[in-house]
């Protein structure tokens, strides 16, 4: 991925268009880009990738005229893009202003991978917070693979709003519940888009409903472990209503219970 | 009589808050979990409001509840249950293994009230109960008028 932005490398701390200087930590080291041919192209982002020249700076060791046409950012690689920090081979740190981060990497297309989402979990663990949550927001509006993306941040933005009512000022949606939700959607591209309510502790609960005697509550939990209810006819006696009741995890629960078989859950 | 079983052919309503809503306009599991304070799931005997229909009935219940025992919100609903389809289907769904009773519980504070009921053995198995029960809501009636 990334990030442009003007830069004098003899200074110490540079204030700069979406880069300001401070910060705490480093970027993962597993930073990934795929270009649209769909090689994946790892790139450390350690001190030594992470390349000053006189006008910008360049993420991943990436020059401008070398960008992909098409890039993949994964929910996990933009949480710490935007939500983080850049740090220079000199120890200089940076953090990156996310809205105008996310509107340069904007003009970037999103190409396809799998595989990723769920990569960095204890990372954005160690970040989870309120201000984690309006970037999850921003990633389903702008990077997020489904079409649906903006109507579920929409949604995410209203269900928010709605738990403070019923639950006080400190109430808010689960950063990780939410992190776990997108991965899962990525993860599984043709599920349409779940109808969504919230528990008190603020972990989202994705509902797909079809004809009345179909539907899929799933539960998803900081921790990453889900639990999840479903009701469907009987494949050989449709008059004979089955319920199927368990706890998973979220990067497991669509082969746990072979959700690939529910046609109705697809778009 | 506080403790007496609520007769199956009555309809109990559980107030749904906003965020149990889901954006088909659904009540989720989470509607139907124990809350904070609340020993058996709290529900109004919606039968027993006054008014010759649901609309009156509903009008009723907000009077007496709105403000007074619960602050209702626009975004929140009531779900309509009837007890003995309730009480059949949980028996049902889950083999005989999970049951739940509906108990005339009449509150005393903040002002004696009557008409309330709880929904009690529901805690073994929250998530399983909680579910099925959503499957024999009749319906869901907003909790205050949107207009």
């Amino acid at each position: 991925m990334l990030v442009e932005s003007k830069l004098d490398p003899s200074a110490d701390s540079v204030p700069m268009k979406g880069v300001t200087a401070v910060g705490s930590t480093t970027l993962p080291n597993d930073f990934i880009m795929l270009p649209s041919s769909g090689a994946a192209l790892s790139l450390p982002i350690g001190e030594a990738q992470l390349t000053a020249l006189p006008e910008r700076v360049v993420i991943g060791g990436v020059l401008a005229n070398a960008v992909p046409s098409r890039l993949f950012i994964s929910v996990s690689t933009y949480i710490f893009v935007a939500a983080d920090y850049l740090q220079t081979a000199g120890g200089q740190r940076f953090t990156v202003d996310p809205l105008t981060s996310a509107a340069e990497f904007g003009r970037l297309a999103i190409g396809d991978s799998d595989g990723l989402a769920f990569s960095n979990v204890d990372g954005i663990r160690d970040q989870a917070g309120p201000r984690v949550i309006r970037h999850l927001v921003h990633y389903l509006r702008t990077f997020f693979r489904p079409s649906y993306g903006r109507d579920l941040a929409k949604r995410i933005d209203t269900l928010a709003k709605t738990l403070k009512e019923d639950y006080g000022e400190s109430a808010e949606i689960s950063t990780m519940s939410l992190y776990y939700l997108i991965a899962f959607l990525e993860t599984h591209l043709d599920v349409r888009r779940p109808a969504l309510a919230a528990s008190p502790n603020g972990c989202l609960i994705a509902n797909w409903r079809e004809s009345g005697s179909r539907r899929l509550s799933i539960e998803f939990m900081a921790s990453g472990a889900v639990r999840y209810f479903l009701v469907e006819p009987n494949s050989d006696h449709p008059d004979v209503i089955e319920r199927h009741v368990g706890n998973s995890t979220a990067d497991s629960v669509f082969e746990r219970i072979n959700l690939a078989r529910l046609g109705w859950l697809r778009e | 009589m506080t403790g007496d079983h609520i007769p199956d052919a009555e309809r109990i309503a559980r107030y749904c808050k906003g965020s149990d809503i889901d954006d088909d306009g659904f009540p989720s599991a989470y509607a139907f979990f124990l809350r904070e304070h609340e020993g058996s799931l709290s529900v109004y005997l919606f039968d027993r409001f006054g008014g010759d229909s649901d609309q009156a009935r509903l009008e009723s219940l907000r009077f007496a509840v709105h403000n007074i025992l619960l602050k209702l919100r626009k975004s929140g609903v009531l779900a309509l249950l009837r007890v003995g389809v309730a009480k059949q289907h949980i028996s049902a769904a889950t083999n005989g293994e999970r049951g739940i009773r509906v108990l005339h519980d009449p509150l005393i504070e903040p002002v004696q009230f009557d008409n309330h009921a709880g929904i009690y053995d529901t805690a073994a198995d929250e998530w399983t109960i909680a579910n099925c029960l959503l499957e024999v809501i009749e319906t869901a009636l907003p909790a205050l008028s949107r207009q």
